[in-house]
């Protein structure tokens, strides 16, 4: 479902096949799909649907079989692995079930990799990393390392990453499968509240409290879109 | 112990890669240490073959004014020295003298001493057949007699249990054979055959102006070196007041047998020692990273039985099991190294390595291995000991064990190579200098052209060649001869040829620049045949060479070299100007000088030239002085004119024996033998060092790359490019690189001072090498990373995503 302008994201007869031992494994057999900017869209189905092959594809970590990927207006299915990585830093943020933050760099280090491979200078690099951590509420932990964070508090973190280059679309995958329920609950609370100010979200969750939180729902099995419907608001 | 040492057998064993590769790091390592060991405890360690050694002292003339430190002492002051001194037992001398041994099939020159009857008591050991010299032995007028070397005795009289009391022919005389030597007798200062009395006449007892003995001493019991010196040099200045003309600044220098073989050859062993232990530490740096990593990647093991209440000693028994049965696989492989490396490098030993017998692996050598294997176990096992008593169990247990690697692992690896970065770069410098020096030795001209040379000699024994008349004519049948043979460009004869005697000087003075008694200056004195520098392409800087007229009815000329030129006739034309030997007043000729010839290395390349004097053949000299040494210049393989130039010899007297038959080249190389050995040695240690430290810079990256590729996952997922990957991992290693190569810098700039006395023409701070070898460091340790950080670029993201 798109809002008639041009989409954000736009996929067409998307396939990824997997060959392994001479068996063809088809993870995503013709996807189609627009998203637009600003859309909160999340991706459910049960597991080995795809769902995540699906998110790897959209975050530039995957190409697939075949079919177009058009992200922000361009072509992506095809580029060079360079290419591929510098969209991926300014179009796209990640954020992981297991949070992958890395260990021996602190919350402000973490947050700022981002843009360190952008060649953000460093003044405006400190600002941004600041205003990220503000947004999550962990302004106060910079110096702090992952392994003295709990696992929301982590999260939270990873989200700051992600949107710090204010990129044009966040990827979450299952952004609350390793937290308990308040802490999964804050999350979603914050993503949310990131999305009310205009991100774009693709979501992959298997928890249905959650997929409620977006704007439209994908359903996935087999590798093909099987349900999509918008949610009230 | 013997269960944990049974389960490491089992471990080891089924990681045959790991067990392979520390095995084979260790042999290096302590292969390397056990064969230089075995030398230096040969050399430096082991007792003189002598009783009560430790007594034993060599005894110099102390002439620094003439810069002899270590001059041979004349005869009138050994006998001075021996009846004045209360602190020496007795006092022998010796002088070096070469036989011909004939009338007895293929004549052969033979390496002798001349000794005073007390060689023997002093040396302490007596011989295996027959009597020792007895004192009248040494009396002028008597008797020649003979004792012979076991060596000798074996090869030409085939152990003839009667040749005590048989003569033999040495030099035209006979000489009857009163004892011989034990297989192990080896004189001090040389390897020789046989020893005959060294008889001082009354003129001799009394001569101060020429040195050429050799003196050995034995301490009394109790009395220290120190004593025995401050009594020597009373002696020399009693000796100094009485006889200033002749010894004048003469004091007498006291050395300790030990010291005097091995002073020279100590700084290049201490060198060479420390090169293997830098080697050793660095193959226990490489085995330590190694079990570091099955360490981490054990955890979960090493947990399980934590867990399962095994203690600290237990399992620290179990890891120190492992490194002790490595250590011993290691010690073992690399005594078999040593067995087999010794031989290979004893063939480019000096003499003075080997000069007491060949070292070889005995008892102390293994004893040594063991206890060096033993401290490599304790070494490299007490890493991993202190990792595993740092494991949180809860952690490891509930992760699986993937938590591997904790930071204070991470930073004992990462110094680890650091270290291995910094021994290897010391040793390296060390190597970069013995290379440079050893090139600019080999680069220094000697001062003729000494390719397509044939050399020999051939001694003329005074008894039968007594007269210069008798010498000069078998002297100008054989150049005659030779001349003649096919590919022969010309020949001649000479006193010493360069390198090949490390003496012949003599007093002189020059005219009009009179010396006050005891000052006279000296030049090495050599009779030449008219080619001989034509032969040896020494270039002629003034005047002429010597000619027919000089040769047929000899008038009283010389030629000089540069060096005296210019030392003694400085801004003057030294053409011309007369010299005779001796002081101005002596009865002995002046010659006047012809001709000035360009400088020759006489003894080293290493030493500059010194004043020499050039005199016709024909020129009537003491026997000391006739030529013996022919060099032939060949238009092809110098060698392969050999036997017929030894026939041709033999065509004008078959019983002359013709030794020392080899090129010139060779003769060179034998005086570069000793800094080639150091360079090659020191090389090869440095090439394994380079090695080991590549590989573990490999390694730690490659674990690196293995450990972080979720952190690499993580970073391309942000979008980091490959580029920035690979400088990440290029990165961390430069920062160990450039820290190890700081060390080592500072390290070689205080270690390779020690090297001084074995460097030449190059500074032990040479800048040149302390910046090339950094680079070619920095260069190779780059490239050894390069792999893994090329590994770490292909990482799937998603894959390492996975991870965790």
């Amino acid at each position: 479902m798109t809002n008639g302008s041009t989409p954000l994201i736009h996929l067409e007869a998307v396939t990824k096949v997997f060959v392994t031992d001479e068996v063809e494994t088809h993870a995503l057999a013709g996807i189609h799909m627009d998203i637009a900017k600003g859309e909160y869209v999340s991706i459910a189905g049960p597991s080995g649907c795809g769902k995540s092959t699906l998110l790897a594809i959209l975050g530039l970590l995957d190409t697939p079989s075949d079919g177009t990927y058009i992200l922000n207006g361009k072509a992506v299915s095809g580029l060079k692995m360079h290419e591929r990585a510098r969209i991926r830093n300014r179009e796209i943020g990640f954020i992981f079930q297991a949070f992958n933050l890395i260990g021996d760099l602190t919350v402000y280090e973490n947050v700022e990799l981002p843009l360190t491979y952008r060649g953000t200078p460093g003044s405006e690099r400190k600002k941004l990393v600041h205003e990220a951590l503000e947004k999550v509420g962990m302004s106060h932990r910079v110096k702090h390392y992952p392994s003295q964070l709990s696992g929301g508090q982590q999260q939270r973190v990873a989200v700051a990453r992600a949107l710090v280059g204010s990129p044009s679309v966040l990827l979450a995958d299952e952004p609350t499968g390793n937290l308990d329920s308040a802490n999964g609950d804050a999350v979603m609370d914050l993503m949310r509240e990131l999305h009310r100010n205009g991100a774009t979200i693709v979501m992959v969750t298997h928890d249905p409290r959650y997929a409620r939180f977006a704007d439209r729902g994908i359903h996935l099995f087999d590798g093909r879109i099987v349900d999509e419907k918008v949610e009230a608001v | 112990m013997f269960h944990e040492l049974r389960f490491a057998i089992r471990t080891l064993l089924k990681n045959p890669g790991f067990t392979a590769t520390a095995v084979a790091t260790l042999a290096l390592g302590i292969g390397a240490n056990t064969a230089i060991f075995s030398v230096v405890s040969s050399v430096m360690l082991k007792p003189l073959p002598y009783p009560d050694a430790g007594r034993l002292v060599m005894v110099w003339e102390d002439n620094m004014q003439r810069g002899f430190p270590q001059d041979t002492p004349a005869p009138g002051n050994f006998i001075a020295w021996r009846n004045q001194n209360r602190v020496f037992e007795d006092m022998a001398a010796m002088v070096r003298d070469s036989f011909n041994l004939t009338g007895m099939g293929e004549p052969e020159r033979l390496e002798g001493l001349g000794v005073t009857a007390s060689l023997f008591p002093v040396l302490g050991v007596k011989p295996a057949l027959g009597r020792e010299f007895l004192p009248a032995d040494d009396q002028p007028g008597a008797a020649n007699v003979v004792i012979l070397h076991d060596s000798l005795w074996q090869r030409r009289f085939y152990r003839d249990p009667d040749i005590i009391g048989k003569s033999i022919a040495l030099n035209g005389q006979s000489y009857r054979v009163v004892g011989v030597m034990p297989r192990s007798f080896h004189a001090p200062i040389s390897d020789n055959e046989l020893w005959i009395p060294l008889p001082f006449d009354a003129e001799q007892r009394e001569n101060l102006h020429s040195h050429f003995l050799f003196v050995i001493a034995r301490l009394k019991p109790g009395v220290r070196v120190e004593q025995a010196q401050s009594e020597m040099h009373t002696i020399a200045r009693r000796m100094e007041q009485e006889f200033p003309a002749t010894n004048k600044g003469v004091d007498a220098g006291v050395v300790p047998l030990r010291e005097q073989l091995v002073g020279d050859v100590r700084t290049a062993l201490v060198v060479l020692l420390a090169a293997v232990a830098f080697v050793l530490l660095i193959a226990c740096a490489n085995v330590t990273s190694l079990l570091l990593v099955r360490s981490a990647a054990r955890q979960k093991e090493i947990a399980l039985r934590a867990a399962l209440g095994a203690g600290t000693a237990r399992l620290a028994r179990q890891l120190f099991g492992e490194s002790l049965l490595l250590a011993t696989a290691g010690g073992t492989a690399g005594l078999l190294l040593a067995v087999w490396s010794l031989d290979a490098l004893l063939r480019f030993a000096p003499e003075d390595l080997v000069f007491f017998g060949k070292p070889s692996i005995d008892a102390s050598v293994l004893g040594f291995t063991a206890l060096v294997s033993i401290i490599c176990a304790v070494i490299f096992g007490f890493a991993p000991m202190l990792a595993s008593s740092k494991i949180d169990l809860h952690e490891v247990l509930k992760s699986g064990g993937r938590t591997a690697g904790t930071s204070g692992r991470g930073l004992m690896r990462r110094t680890l190579v650091a270290g291995q970065i910094a021994l290897a770069l010391i040793l390296l410098i060390g190597s970069g200098l013995l290379l440079k020096s050893f090139s600019r030795l080999v680069g220094v001209g000697p001062g003729f052209r000494a390719d397509h040379l044939l050399t020999m000699r051939v001694e003329l024994p005074d008894a039968k060649y007594a007269k210069t008349e008798q010498r000069s004519t078998f002297y100008r049948d054989v150049i005659g001869r030779v001349d003649r043979l096919p590919g022969v460009q010309s020949a001649g004869f000479i006193t010493w040829l360069p390198m090949a005697f490390p003496g012949g000087s003599s007093y002189f003075t020059a005219e009009g620049h009179p010396h006050s008694p005891g000052d006279e200056p000296l030049a090495l004195t050599r009779q030449v045949t008219p080619d001989y520098f034509r032969t040896m392409g020494i270039p002629l800087r003034q005047g002429r060479a010597f000619d027919a007229h000089d040769i047929e009815s000899p008038p009283e000329v010389a030629i000089i070299n540069e060096a005296m030129a210019r030392h003694f006739w400085p801004g003057e034309d030294a053409l011309g100007k007369r010299f005779k030997y001796g002081s101005e007043s002596s009865p002995r000729p002046w010659k006047t000088i012809v001709g000035i010839m360009s400088d020759v290395r006489q003894f080293q390349l290493d030493q500059t030239p010194r004043p020499e004097a050039y005199l016709p053949y024909t020129q009537p000299l003491a026997s000391f002085f006739a030529p013996r040494d022919l060099v032939v210049r060949t238009a092809g393989d110098p060698l392969g004119l050999a036997r017929a130039v030894r026939q041709e010899i033999r065509s004008v007297d078959a019983e002359l024996p013709i030794s020392n038959v080899q090129t010139m080249e060779e003769l060179v190389a034998t005086t570069v033998k000793r800094p080639r050995f150091n360079m090659l040695l020191l090389s090869i240690f440095a090439g394994v060092a380079l090695v080991l430290a590549a590989i573990g810079i490999y390694g730690l990256l490659a674990y690196s790359v293995a450990h972080r590729t979720n952190e690499i996952g993580i970073r391309m997922a942000v979008g980091a490019a490959r580029v920035q990957v690979l400088r990440l991992v290029v990165g961390q290693a430069f920062g160990l690189i450039a820290a190890g190569l700081v060390i080592g810098l500072a390290g070689a700039l205080a270690l390779t001072r020690g090297m001084k006395s074995l460097l030449f023409g190059v500074t032990a701070n040479d800048t040149a090498t302390f910046v090339i070898v950094p680079v070619v460091l920095l260069i190779v340790a780059l490239a050894s990373a390069v792999v893994p950080a090329r590994r770490a670029t292909r990482v799937d993201p998603i894959t390492a995503l996975r991870y965790e």
